[in-house]
């Protein structure tokens, strides 16, 4: 019982801090992206747009046969990426990093990103919704989503 | 009434945003990086058992279907207005309220409606179905609204929540959490989300605005009816929906919102809807709001919906996609309890396991 | 968006016989004198503070241009409303900002693309705004977007690495009876005006709204950025009480009835065809297995 009341006191300060939930999902994950496709790009940070209610990074990514092809990362928003760590300068534009994410579905290069792997090994969540539910976020799992059956 | 809802509350109810191709078939997509073996795109159902172990959260104690008996006498104001001021939470209703007021939910698109002591399956009160009583025409323009949000074709297709659009009354009450303020002459509710703008309700028995002007927000003028806050809004556009699932409504609407204080943390709220030329009867829905610690400080953060919307166009663009290939959107509700498609007509889209046939989404090109 | 400087004409109308009446003959056509050169003493609210309250608007061309400025096609000729005549461009900033200029009729955030205008163009907008008064802020709600401002009391500016806004954040105090707000944590994205006046993200503006009269009220605005401005500078403007009784604030949404045209064929959406990285034209039926 006293568990059950630590929880909810617990929950209800997360619930309290994380209220921006509701913004964040004006608009539907599965609309957009495919929760099955993961997708892994290697590539050169070449703009960082810290915006609301999603930002945005983009990568120049080299194909084996040498071509360079642009990707849109979509991220959270400059105060879910500030908790997962990531700040203003955190991000290093002009560095290869590598970012796994979900492939939109309208075929065109852009990722809903899951996770970025920086040059020194270091990673950060991308603090965006994902295909299985906002409940994740709320509870600050920002393990990667999985697609449950 | 009582008792049917009972049953309703307790199933668990999902929905599954369905697009399917003639041939039901699997087309291994091609990507830069290995993707699990799924048998199917999005539109899986969750087992309720597994989706409600995300649920951390109890929101609150109850969520209540009608006024009760026994509520307190609230403080008032030295104007003598019962005292409302502050920070409630309708928080509870973030995840489902917003997407869907009717039975349903849908977990692919993000919301599930776990079954908990809380559980609200529909926020409507007066619909044994829970569904929103319609007349038939309107009924089939609503399917027609469902099926373009999910295989859009255009901008418009997309619910108005994504395209930034206000979100009208009652659907703006349906999510977060709202500050309550009085200034002399209006109360003034302040809700989180540009798509829900501060509500400044003038309480002087002022006259509506003339009939030729329509706002997405409706005219709102209020009054006190002993302890309960009654809002009426007129001047509606029909720009707005409900909730993001195509509940339309016409230039007719007319809203009665009426806010009642159960004890000093609990706000009974009922929102009461009529529109002859879409709906067969007016109809109501409830929610509980709680009040939130006075240092649990309220701040509108900003939201920049549409100078940062950017998923529009991709979504449509898979919409078309989809649509080009064949494959149609669709949405229909299932109750998790069964496994049956809760509209009996419905239940051919779903195979032998309860899963969405066929795939869910245009094939991928490189 | 071509409505704006009829419904403004209408307004000052409106309000032209109350001003006349209620104020003295001003003897240049300038902005009123500075905050606290005049004695008026505005009633207190409930709570003790000076009492702003009420529905308010801007009437004047500085929405067009803060500078002064002839006459175009739509565009009223105006005074200028900034202290000392020019803003103090850094050289490379003034070449921005005559680039702006010259693309304003695509490029300008708020009237080509309906985003918010930040401060201090969204109280110079020809449309109303009520301000409310709580214990521990001011709300002041802007009918153009319904746009919401909480100016607060208490706290600090949040950690710009982290939150930066259109309309920044806003901290109030009051200085007698001047009501004082620091703005900042802007982003680089608004103009000042539809002349292609801008800033970057280091913008920081000082408000100060002060009662010289029952119905008229001196919006002072310092403005800084040292990456655009050469020094600090200010503007000056009259805000004048809107008079009709049983006013309410209405709406502006101009980006919902944009979209609702583009679906007619009736209009282009500038921010449906912004350059989105990697993104290619849509392709066609893709092969059907």
């Amino acid at each position: 019982m006293r568990i059950r009341s630590l929880l909810m006191a617990v929950s209800t300060a997360v619930l309290g801090c994380t209220l921006s939930v509701p913004l964040s999902a004006h608009h539907s994950f599965a609309a957009e992206f495919d929760g099955t496709a993961v997708v892994t790009l290697r590539g050169v940070i070449t703009k960082i747009e810290r915006i609301n209610p999603h930002g945005y990074i983009y990568i120049d990514v080299k194909s084996p046969d040498g071509s360079v092809a642009s990707w849109a990362v979509e991220t959270g928003a400059p105060n879910a990426l500030a908790r997962l760590g990531v700040k203003r300068d955190s991000l290093p534009v002009g560095k290869e990093v590598v970012i796994t994410g979900f492939r939109a579905k309208d075929g065109s290069r852009a990722i809903n990103g899951n996770k970025i792997t920086l040059p020194d090994g270091t990673d950060f969540m991308l603090g965006t919704s994902n295909a299985v539910s906002p409940y994740q976020e709320i509870r600050g799992d920002t393990k990667s989503p999985t697609t449950k059956k | 009434m009582r008792n049917q809802y009972r049953q309703w509350t307790m199933r668990i109810l999902a929905a599954i945003p369905l697009a399917f191709t003639a041939a039901a078939q699997q087309t291994p997509t091609q990507q830069v990086g290995q993707s699990p073996a799924a048998p199917s795109g999005f539109g899986q159902i969750q087992k309720a058992q597994d989706a409600c172990k995300g649920v951390a959260v109890r929101h609150r104690k109850q969520h209540l279907h009608a006024l009760p008996a026994n509520v307190i006498e609230p403080p008032r104001t030295a104007e003598g207005w019962p005292d409302f001021q502050g920070t409630w939470s309708s928080a509870a209703y973030a995840l489902n309220g917003y997407h869907s007021i009717e039975v349903g939910n849908d977990p692919s698109g993000n919301v599930i409606q776990c079954e908990d002591d809380s559980n609200i399956g529909s926020l409507l009160i007066d619909s044994p179905t829970g569904m929103i009583p319609y007349n038939p025409e309107a009924q089939k323009k609503k399917m027609e609204y469902l099926a373009a949000i999910y295989a859009p074709s255009k901008r418009m297709d997309m619910d108005t929540d994504t395209l930034c659009f206000f979100r009208g009354v009652p659907h703006d009450m349906t999510a977060g959490i709202f500050r309550i303020g009085y200034v002399p002459g209006f109360v003034v509710v302040m809700s989180q989300g540009v798509t829900s703008p501060t509500r400044i309700v003038p309480m002087d028995g002022r006259r509506h605005l003339p009939d030729s002007i329509k706002l997405m927000m409706g005219d709102s003028v209020g009054r006190w009816q002993g302890n309960t806050l009654v809002v009426e809004t007129t001047n509606n556009s029909g720009d707005t929906w409900f909730d993001k699932h195509g509940t339309w409504h016409s230039e007719e609407m007319r809203v009665t919102e009426q806010w009642t204080m159960v004890d000093q943390k609990t706000m009974y709220y009922q929102a009461t809807v009529d529109d002859p030329k879409v709906f067969t009867r007016p109809w109501s829905l409830a929610m509980t709001f709680n009040k939130m610690p006075e240092n649990n400080a309220f701040v509108t953060r900003e939201d920049a919906c549409h100078e940062g919307e950017r998923s529009v166009d991709r979504s449509v663009r898979a919409g078309q996609r989809a649509l080009a290939a064949g494959i149609k959107g669709y949405h229909i509700h299932v109750n998790l309890e069964t496994g049956k498609a809760i509209n009996p007509e419905e239940q051919k889209y779903l195979d032998e396991s309860g899963q969405p046939r066929g795939l869910s989404y245009a094939p991928m090109i490189k | 968006m071509k409505g704006y400087f009829e419904v403004a004409v209408g307004m000052a109308a409106c309000v032209a016989a109350v001003v006349v009446v209620a104020t003295r003959p001003v003897v240049a056509a300038q902005a009123p004198p500075a905050a606290g050169a005049v004695p008026y003493t505005p009633s207190r609210t409930a709570g003790g503070q000076p009492d702003l309250s009420g529905i308010w608007q801007y009437i004047g061309p500085a929405t067009f241009d803060l500078e002064d400025h002839s006459p175009s096609m739509g565009v009223p000729a105006g005074y200028g409303v900034v202290d000392g005549g020019r803003i103090p461009y850094l050289p490379a900033a003034l070449k921005q900002r005559d680039k702006n200029f010259q693309d304003r009729a695509t490029a300008d955030p708020t009237e080509a693309f309906c985003y918010r205008p930040g401060v201090p163009r969204i109280t110079l907008m020809p449309f109303p705004f009520q301000i409310l008064q709580f214990p521990n802020y001011t709300e002041i709600v802007y009918e153009f977007l319904g746009v919401n401002r909480q100016l607060f009391f208490k706290g600090q500016h949040p950690d710009p690495d982290i939150d930066t806004f259109w309309m920044g954040d806003s901290r109030a105090h009051w200085e007698g009876k001047t009501l004082v707000v620091d703005v900042a944590n802007f982003n680089d994205e608004t103009w000042f005006d539809g002349a292609g006046n801008f800033h970057s993200d280091a913008l920081h503006v000082v408000e100060r709204y002060t009662r010289t009269s029952p119905d008229i009220m001196t919006y002072e605005v310092t403005i800084e950025d040292p990456k655009v401005f050469s020094r600090p500078w200010k503007m000056r403007v009259p805000l004048y009480r809107r008079q009709e009784p049983n006013l309410r604030l209405l709406e502006y949404q101009c980006h919902t009835y944009m979209e609702e045209e583009a679906a007619k064929g009736h209009a282009k959406l500038p921010w449906s065809h912004l350059p989105l990285e990697g993104v290619p034209p849509f392709e066609g039926v893709p092969e059907k297995k």
